[in-house]
């Protein structure tokens, strides 16, 4: 990772682990949303990809409605709840959508930096900062196999 | 053979006579469109090595096109296109607003909008099409 964008986070994010290469091939949006084979963003011109019939906007809406084509809902916070699996939608001051990130079983979470690597972190706080803003929404979805007590 | 390769005006060069003494040198004598050239391309590299630099971390495609080293690129027009071409079959990366904004064109495939690799593939076989790389 660059060290303007280690400055511009929390001092929690030294405790990442880095797992993957770097790749300009997906980003974070599309790694929340569970692959590496795209790069998501609702850009005017059209070039990047963007959920079908979802609003082409930097809106955290369009963003919400975009990880809603793949069931996941509206919810409070980024808690660990058994049987779900959540992602954390971040904006910056102005409410633009910034970086997505998803939540790993352990409660850890996942993310891909850009066109840097993807790493695992502690918290959403460790990517809370000048370079991404903060976790502004958050969504779940019912794991896959996994009732509503949370076993299969 | 292991060649270096040492671009710089005549003074330059003979600036760096204890480094070369003893060398076997070859001399070419760049005309005026070559030295133009050359150091278009020079601008473009540090321009782009500056825009990936400032932006690798980002996943906002308007943020990293916005990047002012970015919008410089797009400002040198027609004479960036070999330039971004050759960067693009070198190293997928996101150069598809530039090429758009430049071109007005876009031969990329809609089943592959966000696919860097297939929109690159795209874009080098448009470049090689109109003689802009070989």
């Amino acid at each position: 990772m660059n060290a303007w964008f280690i400055a511009g986070c929390n001092p929690a994010l030294n405790h990442a682990r880095i797992t993957s290469p770097k790749s300009s091939h997906y980003n974070c949006i599309a790694w929340a949303a569970g692959t590496n084979a795209e790069w998501w963003w609702p850009d005017p011109f059209g070039v990047y990809y963007w959920p079908q019939d979802v609003p082409r906007l930097e809106t955290l809406d369009a963003f919400l409605a975009a990880y809603s084509t793949l069931c996941y809902e509206s919810c409070g916070d980024g808690s660990l709840e058994a049987g779900f699996e959540k992602v954390a939608v971040y904006a910056n001051a102005q409410g633009v959508p910034t970086h997505a990130a998803r939540q790993l079983p352990s409660g850890r979470w996942t993310s891909k930096v850009g066109a840097l690597e993807d790493i695992e972190h502690d918290s959403l706080a460790a990517l809370t900062g000048a370079a991404y803003g903060r976790p502004a929404r958050f969504m779940k979805r019912r794991l896959e196999g996994m009732s509503s007590e949370g076993s299969t | 053979m292991n060649e270096t390769v040492i671009e710089g005006t005549w003074e330059e060069i003979r600036a760096q006579e204890a480094r070369l003494a003893g060398h076997r040198v070859r001399v070419t004598i760049l005309d005026s469109d070559s030295r133009a050239a050359a150091a278009s391309e020079e601008r473009f590299a540090a321009l782009t090595a500056k825009w990936r630099a400032d932006t690798a971390h980002l996943s906002s495609a308007s943020a990293i096109a916005m990047h002012p080293a970015y919008q410089e690129i797009i400002g040198m027009g027609a004479a960036a296109l070999p330039f971004i071409l050759r960067e693009l079959e070198r190293q997928p990366d996101h150069w598809f607003w530039a090429l758009h904004a430049i071109t007005r064109e876009d031969p990329v495939r809609a089943v592959h909008r966000g696919k860097v690799a297939e929109m690159a593939k795209s874009w080098v076989e448009w470049g090689r099409d109109r003689g802009l790389i070989g």
